[in-house]
């Protein structure tokens, strides 16, 4: 039998690294998460006199194929000037939560746990937004921010 | 150039190989996937009005005649305003419905305890301000009488305006 040399065995432990490597792909977390863009539209009398306006049961779409944990946060610190560049509404006003549940949270630039599954697969999580609203602060403006809905594996 | 042996070269690649198992067994743990959705909001100029009464009834005695003056009657005007307003008072018509043409002027209106003054057909100011919520502005009302011109019978006015506007 001939003897193979450390320096050609060099080629062989790089084929079998490659080898691994296409064979342990699948080990990867494949997940994705989508939601759409969220427009409340304009603001009025009626909702001014609420103290707020909600949009309720948004989709948030998510798969994993392994066990996961949905987040949401926001990118931007506020929710921009207003027109007259005289006041900045405050991100704390952008509140959150589970349809299915009560009590709303601010939405905040640190992720907040939106959901989690210790079972593979896909699904949808619907979830509320609400303005808060007030006559003496809420100047005319568009007012926006960009939610970041993150999947990870746990 | 130092020549590695072949005892170094197959240790090299055991690292090489021990490498990308400590790689590539945490690396399903470091896969976050991310969506954004961009939120917006519109709020506009608004501004709101109400009033807490829709019409006024006098039924003058005697002794209001002759003083000249009826009672006075109140209207809590309502204001809630996301911007800088003004208030206006006007009346729709230059006299009144009844025995003779009584002019829109005999009305006079007096805000927050100010001055009365007579009613026009055109928009007079009655205050201005900034945001406020469900704030109360009163307004006062009465009516001029003069014994001689106001015969007996039955006197209409049509239509005190109050108008909330841009400055």
């Amino acid at each position: 039998m001939k003897r193979i040399s450390p320096r050609q065995s060099i080629p062989a432990f790089l084929a079998a690294i490659l080898a691994f490597s296409i064979w342990s792909a699948p080990a990867l977390a494949d997940q994705t998460v989508s939601a759409d863009r969220i427009n409340l539209g304009i603001v009025g009398e009626e909702e001014f006199n609420n103290g707020y306006v909600v949009i309720t049961k948004l989709p948030v779409y998510w798969e994993s194929d392994v066990p996961w944990r949905l987040t949401v946060s926001s990118i931007d610190p506020d929710m921009g000037m207003s027109n007259d560049t005289r006041s900045v509404k405050p991100l704390d006003d952008l509140r959150w939560k589970p349809s299915d549940e009560q009590v709303w949270l601010p939405v905040r630039q640190d992720s907040e746990e939106v959901a989690w599954g210790a079972d593979a697969g896909s699904g949808v999580i619907y979830i509320d937004v609400m303005v808060l609203l007030d006559w003496l602060t809420d100047a005319p403006g568009e007012y926006r921010t960009s939610l970041v809905f993150t999947i990870e594996p746990i | 150039m130092r020549h590695l042996s072949s005892r170094h070269t197959a240790a090299f690649a055991q690292l090489v190989l021990a490498g990308f198992f400590l790689l590539a067994v945490p690396l399903p743990s470091l896969a976050v996937r991310e969506s954004e959705s961009d939120f917006s909001i519109v709020i506009s100029e608004v501004r709101s009005l109400t009033l807490d009464a829709e019409s006024i009834y006098l039924d003058p005695a005697a002794s209001e005649l002759i003083a000249g003056w009826t009672e006075e009657r109140s209207w809590n005007a309502t204001v809630s305003a996301n911007v800088d307003w003004v208030l206006s008072i006007r009346g729709t018509d230059p006299t009144w419905e009844g025995p003779w043409p009584k002019p829109v002027g005999d009305i006079y209106w007096s805000y927050d305890g100010s001055e009365f003054v007579p009613l026009d057909t055109l928009p007079v100011e009655v205050c201005v301000d900034g945001p406020v919520d469900h704030q109360s502005y009163p307004i006062t009302f009465r009516i001029a009488l003069d014994p001689l011109e106001d015969v007996p019978g039955e006197y209409r006015y049509g239509y005190i305006v109050l108008e909330l506007t841009a400055p």
